[in-house]
């Protein structure tokens, strides 16, 4: 299976933890098997797959949110009582770390966990995600910036 | 000053990312993640392969089979229902009781009739007892009492004319293929 450790990463990115990076590199692997008839260019087969892991997790990620808006209504619960993961980073700095990244707004976030987390050359991103290479670096230095403030914000 | 301050910022970010990385990926490598996605690939591909074949059967087959479908349907509609049962039976015989012709009928019910009754369906048997008064523990029976003067201050009964004998009869003959009808 090529790529998979790059598509897992992708998805760790994404995610709040171990388990649920695993869960949603397999399901990215049943969607791209399932829609292996979309893939036009043979050559670009990294990318297609990218695009597939990065777009199983913000569809995810949708979807948690929507679900706990509707338990938190239904409910009344807070929020961090119904989204405790049952696995959680030991370290509070990179707890906070992933809160900041999960919290960036989708174009910013997206970039980020390519190039940080699946370590995509600026090139690849910009095929991936259909953008030019300018719009991808600025959009790095973005993200990035807002990830330091967030950290730095939560650590006081 | 600034990038100083960056390249800081960035150098936290990635030595987060790769404590992150160090513990996840050391897992991932162990985990059979490529059988854990075969497997769930797979359970995808059967079920693709049956939706193949299910694309295979022509159309016709389906707009026959839905033509069959609203058939049935329509006669299952059309057809009558099932008999009504014993609860429905006895509901009906008070029913019955109280309407007029048959009160007739019990008032005048001759005593050769009897043997014309155990031919009935014990279903029929029953109700035609309640309807002529069979058992007193009914409450149609008590409904009728309690209507109707006591035995000892009853008048004779009047005889009745050819058109009236016609009438009953032909109601009689009505209840009794209507009790038939539910009983069978």
């Amino acid at each position: 299976m090529a790529h998979r450790e790059s598509v897992f990463l992708i998805c760790l990115g994404f995610s709040r933890n171990y388990a649920e990076a695993e869960d949603l590199a397999q399901d990215a692997y049943v969607r791209a098997f399932a829609r292996l008839k979309t893939l036009r260019n043979p050559g670009q087969v990294r990318e297609w797959l990218f695009r597939i892991a990065k777009n199983t997790c913000l569809d995810r990620q949708k979807r948690e949110r929507n679900r706990a808006l509707l338990i938190r209504r239904w409910t009344e619960r807070s929020r961090s009582e119904n989204e405790a993961p049952a696995e959680r980073p030991s370290d509070e700095r990179l707890t906070m770390f992933k809160t900041a990244v999960r919290t960036l707004p989708k174009k910013l976030g997206e970039v980020f966990v390519l190039r940080e987390y699946g370590r995509l050359s600026y090139t690849e991103i910009a095929a991936t995600l259909r953008l030019k290479q300018g719009t991808v670096m600025s959009r790095l230095n973005r993200a990035r910036k807002r990830v330091a403030a967030g950290i730095e914000e939560k650590s006081r | 000053m600034r990038n100083r301050t960056d390249e800081t910022k960035t150098d936290v970010i990635e030595k987060l990312i790769a404590m992150e990385e160090e513990e996840s990926l050391a897992r991932f490598r162990a985990s059979d993640f490529e059988a854990k996605a075969r497997k769930r690939i797979g359970g995808i591909s059967g079920r693709q392969g049956l939706s193949s074949l299910w694309r295979t059967v022509p159309a016709a087959a389906w707009v026959s089979l839905a033509a069959l479908m609203l058939a049935g349907t329509a006669i299952l509609l059309i057809l009558p229902k099932k008999a009504p049962g014993p609860d429905m039976a006895q509901m009906i015989a008070d029913i019955l009781v109280q309407s007029p012709p048959i009160r007739v009928l019990a008032d005048h019910a001759p005593a050769e009739s009897a043997p014309q009754n155990e031919a009935a369906s014990p279903m029929g048997q029953k109700i035609l007892s309640v309807l002529l008064g069979g058992s007193q523990n009914s409450e149609s029976d008590r409904f009728l009492n309690r209507n109707s003067p006591p035995s000892s201050a009853q008048p004779k009964s009047r005889s009745l004319s050819l058109e009236e004998t016609y009438k009953i009869l032909i109601i009689d003959k009505a209840v009794e293929r209507f009790l038939a009808l539910i009983s069978s």
